[in-house]
């Protein structure tokens, strides 16, 4: 595991309770989409797990819903702040030799899918994205993902922008579905139990969250049960899974 | 300088130790647990163990209390597929968590030959089983059966791992030193309930954890330092540290050796950042952690 002294270079709210963060690393290696880092927070014990939205060169940009004291406590960091990080940490995804992909995000699931979107517009994989979220203002990056994909469908629960409904609601009536060879998806737990739910028929990653202890594969703390009915660590093993092997 | 300590025969170049559950097997960071006094793998049951539901892991700035309960690989899986990767230096302990004399006997007489053990660690206090673990190490009696029967499975040293939990843990001292455990490691961790308002229910998904962290530090120096003056065997502490200055407050209040926990979690390289921590102290003071084990003074 690396530790970086890294600089915030930039706390921009996108949203109610949704913050983007610039951060500078002074050496920063391969990071690959579904990669996460651990912050150091000063209101909790234990680190906090975001995964990587985006890089350009030695910046790592990360997004991140306020739900308790560690993410506030993040939230109110002021430009030019020293963070205490580490990682890259997890495996990153597997990578499709052929497309088109679909990323599914909910919510603030978009942040890691975004990453992944870049690095499959390099490889010129093409991508559509279906973003949801409860409402307007809680539907973020949508102009990121705009400029690296095919095409973006954007649905809120509230219909307050694009469609109206859940993810899993729109999901089966587009079009598009058809030739998409592999699903990536992001979100809330709930969504993804109606994705198992919905049988796609293709090959689905699941990007999990999970509350941690270590993020090292040290302590047993981020299990998930899997098929096989033995707990598999989300940090070391994962985050991203195989909806298959996994049970919700 | 020398930063070692013994414990009998048994030497440990300094006097840090990885925590159980903490560490994992050893098979990851051996450069960290090569730079330790020891090393105490995750709690080993006979069978195959899956742990608790989620959540496992709730934290405030200065605990944490986790609920993972026992997930380890199993004792066959353990002996045959764990073990034979473990590769470091420095000396190994099983944590074998037991839930009656029974489980203690297959444990210990599958494990003793092993030549890569250095010793082992009686899980008498696990607070994230239900039966067993805590329960056998409430009562003094249970206790004193547990290690006097693994004392006549095993020459190798024993630690006694108690816990405060519901009981008189200077009565569970005794029990086992008088029983021929070689050290207590006093202690793990304590009952501990995390509430969410709105479902009504506890939020850990095993329904209640154990408390480890900062906070739980002046209430582990004060039972070190009271069973430390009472009973003649090594006291190891186990309990809140974070920094050289913790360590050296325990060996003051009369462990022998100290063990690093929770604090592992936010940084596995920690142990190497204490390390110097003390070597800084020690070499400042011209004395050597042996020198002041014990030495508080009154009051
Ligand atoms: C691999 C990975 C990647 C991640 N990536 C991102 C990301 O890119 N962006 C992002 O925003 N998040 C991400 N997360 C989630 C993020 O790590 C968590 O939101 C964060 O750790 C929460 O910390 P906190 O201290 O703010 O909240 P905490 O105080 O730890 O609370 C976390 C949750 O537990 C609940 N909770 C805590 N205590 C109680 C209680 N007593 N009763 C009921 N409920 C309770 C809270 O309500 C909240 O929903 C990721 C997680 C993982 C594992
Ligand atoms: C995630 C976690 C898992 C643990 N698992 C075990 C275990 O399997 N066996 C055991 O004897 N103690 C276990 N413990 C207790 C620690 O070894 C230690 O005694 C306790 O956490 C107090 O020390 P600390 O405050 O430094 O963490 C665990 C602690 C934590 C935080
Ligand atoms: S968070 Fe500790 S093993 Fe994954």
């Amino acid at each position: 595991m690396k530790r970086h002294q890294a600089t915030l270079l930039e706390n921009r709210r996108l949203g109610p309770g949704l913050y983007s963060l610039q951060v500078e690393f002074e050496d920063l290696g391969d990071v690959e989409p579904g990669q996460f880092f651990e912050f150091l927070t000063g209101a909790r014990f234990l680190r906090r797990a975001f995964s990587v939205a985006d890089r350009d060169a030695m910046r790592l940009r990360f997004v991140l819903r306020v739900v308790g004291k560690g993410t506030a406590w993040l939230s109110q960091l002021t430009e030019g702040s020293k963070l205490n990080l580490a990682g890259p940490l997890g495996q990153g995804v597997a990578m499709p030799s052929e497309g088109p992909v679909m990323l599914l995000a909910g919510g603030i699931g978009a942040a890691p899918l975004l990453y992944l979107a870049r690095k499959l517009n390099e490889q010129r994989v093409e991508v559509d994205a279906l973003l949801a979220a409860g409402t307007k203002e809680e539907l973020i990056l949508t102009e990121e993902f705009g400029s690296l994909c095919r095409k973006v469908i954007l649905a809120t629960d509230d219909g307050s922008c694009g469609q109206k409904g859940l993810l899993t609601d729109i999901l089966p009536a587009l079009p598009a579905i058809n030739d998409i060879q592999i699903f990536y998806a992001c979100g809330p737990e709930s969504m993804f139990a109606a994705l198992k739910r919905l049988d796609l028929g293709k090959p689905l990653y699941a990007f999990l969250e999970s509350r941690m202890g270590c993020g090292t594969g040290l302590c047993m703390g981020c299990g998930v049960l899997g098929r096989d009915g033995r707990y598999h660590r989300v940090c070391t093993e994962g985050p991203v899974f195989n909806l298959e092997e996994i049970e919700l | 300088m020398s930063l070692e300590v013994f414990l009998g025969k048994a030497r440990f170049r300094n006097p840090l130790v990885l925590a159980s559950g903490t560490f994992g097997y050893g098979l990851t960071h051996t450069h960290v647990i090569d730079r330790m006094g020891a090393f105490v793998t995750k709690g080993i049951t006979v069978q195959e163990c899956v742990g608790n539901p989620q959540p496992r892991i709730w934290d405030s700035r200065e605990t944490v209390i986790n609920s993972v309960g026992l997930e380890n690989v199993g004792l066959k899986r353990f002996k045959e597929e764990t073990l034979p990767l473990i590769d470091i230096s420095t000396p190994l302990y099983v944590n074998l968590a037991g839930v009656d004399l029974d489980d203690f006997r297959i444990l210990i007489e599958s494990l003793s030959d092993e030549e890569k053990i250095a010793g082992f660690e009686l899980n008498l206090s696990c607070p994230n089983v239900k039966e067993g673990g805590a329960a056998l190490g409430q009562s003094a009696d249970r206790v004193g059966k547990v290690t006097s029967l693994a004392r006549s499975l095993t020459t190798k040293p024993l630690w006694a791992k108690l816990t405060s939990n519901f009981c008189d843990v200077r009565e569970t001292s005794k029990a086992a030193a008088d029983a021929g455990a070689d050290a207590l490691v006093l202690i793990n961790t304590l009952n501990a309930l995390v509430i969410d308002i709105k479902g009504r229910k506890p939020f850990l998904g095993a329904g209640s954890g154990g408390l480890s962290g900062p906070a739980i530090k002046p209430y582990v120096l004060y039972i070190v330092k009271e069973v430390s003056r009472q009973i003649n065997i090594p006291v190891i502490a186990s309990g809140g540290v974070t920094s050289g200055t913790d360590v050296i407050e325990y060996l003051l209040a009369g462990a022998s050796l100290v063990q690093l926990g929770s604090i592992n979690l936010v940084d596995p390289e920690a142990g190497l950042r204490i390390l110097e921590e003390l070597k800084r102290y020690f070499e400042q003071e011209g004395i050597s952690p042996a020198g002041i084990i014990g030495r508080l003074e009154e009051r």
